[in-house]
């Protein structure tokens, strides 16, 4: 008795947190889109033409979504500290000489 | 494409139809996505996993049974690939947040504290997300998906008393991290009754 309201409070929870998760509005097209592309891609390195880098072994694109489409990326940490340290390593060279 | 069972659209599908894979997908987005967040834990890897199982439905159609269900195939891909994505994004410090509750988890939680908790799903999330990776697999398919015990043996091809296993072991790591033990269940269990 006790086991069930633990598994039912582990099953309603778990439900009532992915429960508040949409998959992405725009996902649908995106996904015909790259299916309709591999209909006359047969070649990894054709895809890799289009800029679609693909695993060759796994016959499948790689990286995930977010690297493909660049204008969907949220930040770029290493571009960012690169774009910092440009900035503060001048001035620190100038404080030391 | 609504009066079309799945397996009518995978066989139009193996023809190269996307118009059955857009309603593949819309049948069955919800189930793949919310079963990719539950095991990684991350809304945009769940996005991400969305995409390519439904790309490789797409690219290996040729290879799929139309005669038997699609959607122990849709678990199937959605474990191998949460399962890799989780391997390669394994995080080797926590933020000093998660440590904290981490070392807190357990005893220090009084027993009211259960009862009187309304973000409930937020610690089952937490209390997920730090189970062993093949026990938080047969979780999520058990308590989300309702699955039996046959069904994830036959999805994760692995005998049944291994699915018991890892469920009864990742069981009762959830009730010790979400402090559903002894005294303060019964406490929770008769408030709630």
């Amino acid at each position: 008795m006790m086991g069930d309201f633990i598994d039912e409070y582990i099953r309603h929870n778990i439900k009532s947190w992915v429960s508040r998760h949409q998959p992405s509005a725009s996902l649908r097209g995106r996904l015909l889109l790259l299916a309709a592309s591999r209909d006359h891609i047969d070649n990894p390195d054709d895809l890799n033409a289009y800029g679609l880098p693909c695993d060759k072994k796994i016959n499948c694109i790689r990286p995930l979504a977010t690297n493909r489409f660049p204008a969907e990326r949220m930040v770029e940490p290493v571009a960012q500290a690169r774009l910092w340290l440009l900035h503060i390593y001048p001035s620190f060279l100038r404080m030391v000489t | 494409m609504p009066g079309f069972c799945d397996q009518d659209l995978v066989l139009q599908m193996q023809q190269g139809n996307l118009e059955a894979l857009g309603e593949l997908y819309d049948r069955h987005r919800q189930v793949v996505y919310r079963t990719a967040l539950a095991v990684t834990g991350d809304g945009e890897a769940a996005n991400d996993l969305l995409q390519e199982v439904f790309l490789r439905l797409y690219r290996f159609a040729g290879r799929i049974d139309s005669q038997r269900p699609l959607e122990p195939w849709l678990y199937r891909m959605t474990a191998n690939l949460a399962y890799t994505w989780v391997r390669q994004n394994h995080r080797w410090f926590k933020p000093l947040e998660d440590l904290v509750e981490w070392f807190s988890v357990g005893d220090e939680n009084p027993p009211h504290a259960i009862v009187e908790r309304r973000d409930d799903w937020r610690e089952v999330q937490k209390a997920v997300s730090r189970l062993p990776l093949s026990h938080r697999i047969v979780v999520v398919l058990y308590y989300l998906n309702d699955l039996s015990l046959q069904e994830i043996s036959d999805i994760l091809d692995v005998p049944v008393g291994t699915v018991k296993s890892r469920l009864h072991y990742g069981r009762k790591m959830l009730k010790k991290s979400l402090g559903l033990d002894k005294e303060l269940v019964a406490d929770f269990y008769y408030e709630a009754t």
